[in-house]
């Protein structure tokens, strides 16, 4: 707990809204908007007066495609601001979801991290910017929030969840305490040193365990939110169609081909009427095209293709119907005749007998046909309650993932390792896993020590 | 009653007390009277001088983690390396299999030489008195400590001081046990110290009792030596200071000429039996561990042979090392076998060794209770948080070992001097030394057992190098003044100089060389690449042994090394955000009482220590913060509760 760092929190209420609040605060404000934004009209470095203004944020992708959100930005200036510091809040579309990814991107920002209970307050007050009154109350929020918090760790503990971040836990520390003996104590007639062998094959078999439990999504960047990709030819009526599934005019269309020339992405309930109905993240990507003209046409292209590389459903769309080139093969995908209501050109001639039929043939401005691709996306992206599934927040994946890194890290060193480099890996690792079960002390790590060999000469 | 007047006293005259009174005496230049005298500044008072310096236990000093802590006592002036220095007979570092972050110089001393040569240091100091009394009690000008009361063989005296390093070691209402029989005192054949404790207590300290053990001593003529297995040390021994690697040096009658200044010997090797065992096995309703004579606690590090036959009981031999404690005695340490078992049953145990058959058992092993200040109590400078100018150094704060026990007196020494003269307290931080480490251990930890140094307590483990400690350690001392008053001090300044020309010319040369065509330095993070290696890649380089492996360690950690760095910078601010002393704590009524109750009983000094607080989380801290500087602003009168308004 610094004073003088910067802090990020959602700031929105939980659950959904229409739009969701970041708030930033503190002296590295201006760098990372630098970083995370993009300004439409070409400018260096976002405005540094208080003010508000329209960019776009980059959101780097697993496979490094950048997606590109629309948001509105409040910007403060020291000392006009809520806290008193230099500070942001930046609107997204309201979808939780993206409000966390956009979180982690913030904090992974150097020298930003995520704000405690009652942080902003905390400051405000520090910095003249609240009453009295008013502290007192943020010291009760504080105090509330923290039991909350604890009330709803300890269920967690209790939990199969619990059980297995414990156990985890449990290896790490006697791995740790198996190496601190082979350096504390090789004084010791009856201590011997963990082999290194052991070893590495110890925190190999916790690093895939964990990683396994962690699922596919594990990766810091993903969510939970599957992506869903607009594949297909130019002019296959992909933007159309984009549209009228966002329900309204969000990617410019226009019967030139190759008129999207950047991977928009946008949130996407898939039924409207029901909250708890899964959502997807929409993906438009330029028109993939086997033979780019210029420059511009083939970075389109790479990140056309990068998105599609990361997309966990293509919807190929095809005004002809014949699907020839599959655009990714073996990936789930829905195959979509569109403009169904033009006939196809003459000169491209029927589909051969031999190629598949499309999944759904619609056309963008029939509500009903929208509704049923709706409907179809919803059927493919059920995801299927796998064994992978930990139920931890996305922050304590983060530190878990961190964890299985250092440890598979540790199961690739040959044989020749220093101990002591070994023992500050494990340690950070324990670290990373003491977010979830409360700080594992150098103590309890030595008790395991005297607990296991005759130490004492 | 005339009171003789010093800067500071200090009372104990072990491993802490005489470090305590070096450092003090670093800071006080002896003062010339009207009649042009020297005055020393500095009282050391002891039961008995002749004890000064006195191994109680293992005549060794160093090892893992404790020769970490030995090295940086030195850096900083201090008198422990270069006593041991003079005396070694017996010189290795350990774990040189492992990183050179945990590589821990140790050196067996010759016990009678090395007591000798601290009272030589300490008689070199025109600043010190030693002076043969015992404490009776503190003495207070209303409620400011004043000086001390006691009770010297001429008659009872006062000395006056306005601060004071209390170093009681084993001594407070000592107890020694050897199976039933029981007999006051701290030490073999020395009475303990009982008014001292009932002070403390009259104030109002929370004590604690303590326990710990020594082995039999037996007479090396009656041993089988020559055919038990050799122990030797290291071929090339390496001191603990610079000051020796690059010597002489010399302080009053010691002088330190050559290195190593004693002639080498080797220890032996032999083990306890499975008969033994069974014997012991059948004694322990004498043995006052286990019979319920001793209720106090005793280190896990450092178990009694009765608690290893007892909880390993499949084990049917332990290793015993034979360290001769001197040349000038036959007296061989049994190090293995610390007891308090009844005399017969440790003649069964020794005469059951192999070589042992017919060993004369010149001392029985025993366990002394003792009494200790339970360590909360203490700010991470040694002075009491409820008694100001009074210090508290060593085994009274519920340590053990003579490393902790001399780094605890540097602390308290410093400090001591410094309250004398009116300047604000120094504490080393956690990243800056092992030191730093055992003090905020100290005041942020309940001990549940005497406390002892490991390099795993450490965070910054890496950059807490014995091979570094100088780099870290001997400019801030030089700052702090701790050695530009005195010959010795001046000696290190020069010695320093030459280390820092020499590392960085190192450096240099590993910068610019090539090693089968690619950059040493690219060689050198190799895990392979070793230290030997780093030697043979530059065979006309000359520097010296501290030198090299201090660049060595130091290129080897170095991405390490950068991400701790920044860490540390990371929760600098926090450990520097200091908490004032009148807060209460208790009142902070939004806290959450287990929070409330660690800060209260702790009272921490920065928000870095309340951090570290066992029930502290980081929310709390964020309350904290914000109590504090209302409490800063005069907005919250003490005494008011927080949530109350």
């Amino acid at each position: 707990m610094a004073l003088d760092d910067t802090i990020a929190a959602i700031a929105s209420p939980p659950g959904r809204s229409p739009r969701a609040i970041l708030r930033v605060s503190g002296p590295h404000t201006r760098s990372l908007l630098g970083s995370i934004l993009s300004l439409p009209d070409r400018a260096d470095e976002p405005p540094q007066t208080r003010c508000a203004f329209a960019a776009r944020l980059k959101l780097p992708s697993q496979s490094g495609a950048a997606l590109s959100l629309p948001v509105l930005v409040l910007r403060f200036v020291a000392p006009k601001s809520y806290t008193g510091e230099d500070g942001a809040e930046i609107l997204l579309p309201g979808n939780p979801l993206l409000a966390q990814r956009v979180l982690d991107l913030i904090v992974s920002h150097d020298g930003v991290r995520r704000a405690g209970p009652g942080e902003f307050s905390a400051r405000a007050y520090l910095n003249n910017r609240l009453t009295l009154d008013e502290a007192e109350g943020v010291s009760l929020l504080i105090a509330a929030a923290t039991d909350e918090e604890r009330a709803a760790a300890a269920k967690w503990m209790k939990g199969e969840a619990g059980d297995t971040c414990r156990r985890w836990g449990d290896e790490l520390t006697e791995l740790l305490a198996l190496v601190e003996a082979g350096i504390d104590f090789t004084d010791q007639e009856d201590v011997v040193a963990i082999e290194p062998a052991e070893l590495a094959s110890r925190a190999g078999a916790l690093a895939s365990e964990i990683q396994a439990a962690l699922g596919p999504a594990s990766a810091a960047t993903q969510t939970t939110e599957p992506k869903v990709a607009l594949v297909g030819a130019p002019s296959a009526g992909k933007s159309t169609l984009f549209n009228a599934l966002l329900g309204r005019r969000r990617a410019v269309t226009h019967e030139d081909p190759g008129t999207t020339r950047d991977v928009l992405a946008e949130p996407l309930p898939l039924d409207e009427s029901d909250p708890d109905a899964p959502r997807i993240l929409l993906l438009d990507l330029p028109g993939l095209d086997a033979d780019p003209d210029s420059p511009s046409a083939r970075a389109a292209q790479a990140s056309a293709r990068a998105a599609l590389d990361d997309a966990d459903l293509l919807l190929w769309c095809d005004p002809t119907a014949r699907f020839q080139t599959p655009p990714a093969a073996g990936r789930p995908t829905i195959r979509v005749r569109t403009k169904a209501d033009m006939p196809v050109a003459p000169s491209i001639g029927a589909p051969s007998p031999s190629a598949p039929p499309p999944d759904l043939e619609l056309s963008a401005f029939d509500p009903a046909g929208i509704a049923s691709l709706k409907a179809l996306i919803a059927g493919r992206c059920e995801r299927a309650p796998g064994s992978g599934d930990l139920a931890v927040s996305r922050h304590h994946r983060r530190t878990l993932a961190a964890a299985a890194g250092l440890l598979s890290g540790l199961a690739s060193e040959g044989p020749g390792a220093d101990p002591s480099v070994a023992a500050e890996r494990l340690r950070t690792a324990l670290d990373h896993l003491g977010e979830l079960l409360g700080r594992i002390p150098p103590d309890e790590v030595i008790g395991r020590v005297f607990a296991r060999f005759c130490v004492g000469k | 009653m005339d009171r003789q007047a010093y800067r500071v006293i200090v009372i104990g005259g072990g491993h802490a007390g005489v470090e305590a009174a070096w450092a003090a005496a670093n800071l006080l230049p002896a003062e010339r009277s009207a009649s042009g005298a020297l005055r020393p500044t500095v009282a050391l008072v002891t039961l008995d001088p002749a004890k000064i310096g006195v191994m109680s236990c293992n005549p060794a000093i160093g090892g893992l983690a404790k020769g970490q802590l030995v090295r940086e006592v030195d850096a900083m002036g201090g008198l422990m390396g270069l006593a041991a220095d003079a005396t070694g007979i017996h010189f290795k570092v350990l774990n040189t299999s492992k990183g050179p972050a945990v590589h821990g110089p140790r050196c067996q001393n010759d016990k009678h030489a090395y007591a000798e040569a601290v009272q030589a240091l300490i008689a070199s100091r025109p600043e010190i008195e030693v002076i043969a009394a015992a404490v009776e009690g503190l003495i207070f000008q209303g409620t400011k400590l004043a000086g001390v009361r006691i009770n010297t063989p001429l008659g009872r005296a006062e000395l006056a001081a306005p601060a004071i390093v209390l170093t009681t070691g084993t001594f407070m209402r000592g107890l020694m046990h050897t199976g039933e029989k029981k007999s006051a005192g701290g030490r073999h054949g020395e009475a303990p110290s009982v008014g001292i404790s009932d002070e403390l207590r009259r104030l109002g300290f929370e004590l604690g009792r303590l326990k710990t053990g020594t082995p039999p001593r037996l007479r090396k003529s009656t041993i089988d030596w020559d055919n038990l297995p050799v122990q030797p040390g290291d071929d090339q021994p390496l001191p603990f200071s610079d000051l020796t690697e690059r010597g002489p040096w010399s302080a009053g009658e010691l002088v330190c000429d050559r290195f190593p200044l004693l002639e080498q010997l080797d220890c032996r090797q032999t083990r306890t039996t499975a008969d033994a065992h069974e014997h012991i096995r059948q004694n322990l309703h004498r043995a006052p561990m286990f019979s319920g004579q001793i209720e106090s606690v005793g280190p896990r590090y450092c178990p009694s042979i009765e608690d290893k036959v007892n909880r390993f009981a499949d084990r049917e031999s332990h290793g015993v090392f034979l360290e001769p404690e001197s040349w000038r005695s036959d007296w061989v340490y049994c190090n293995g076998i610390a007891t308090s078992l009844p005399e017969d049953v440790q003649l069964a145990l020794v005469r059951a060794m192999p070589g042992c058959d017919k060993a004369e058992v010149l001392q029985y092993g025993y366990a002394v209770e003792y009494d200790m200040v339970r360590p909360h109590q203490i700010h991470a400078t040694g002075m009491t948080k409820s008694v100001e100018g009074l210090f508290l150094a060593g085994q009274i704060n519920g340590t053990s070992g003579y490393e902790e026990a001399a780094a605890q007196g540097l602390v308290a020494g410093l400090n001591a001097a410094r309250f004398a003269l009116g300047e604000e307290p120094r504490t080393l931080g956690r990243h800056e030394a092992y030191i730093g480490v055992l003090m905020d251990d100290l005041v942020t930890k309940t001990p549940v057992e005497p406390y002892r140094m490991f390099t795993s307590r450490a965070e910054h483990r890496l950059l807490l190098r014995a091979d570094n400690s100088a780099d870290r350690l001997t400019p801030l001392a030089e700052e702090l003044g701790l050695l530009s008053s005195t010959e010795l001090g001046r000696m290190r300044l020069a010695v320093f100089q030459q280390r820092r020309q020499e590392t960085a010319e190192l450096a240099r040369a590993i910068a610019e060389a090539k090693l089968d065509g690619e950059p040493l330095t690219k060689s050198l993070v190799r895990s392979e690449f070793g230290y030997g290696d780093l030697r043979r890649a530059l065979p006309g380089v000359r520097a010296a042994r501290s030198s090299w492996m201090g660049v060595f360690a130091s290129m080897k950690y170095a991405p390490y090394i950068e991400r701790q760095e920044a860490e540390i910078r990371r929760q600098s601010k926090m450990e520097r955000k200091r908490i004032p002393s009148a807060l209460d704590f208790a009142n902070i009524t939004p806290m959450r009482k287990e929070a409330r109750q660690a800060l209260g009983r702790f009272r921490p000094e920065t928000f870095g220590q309340a951090g570290r607080l066992e029930g502290v989380t980081p929310a709390d801290l964020t309350l904290l913060a914000v109590v504090v500087e209302r409490f800063k602003r005069g907005e919250l009168p003490p005494g008011v509760p927080v949530g109350a308004a």
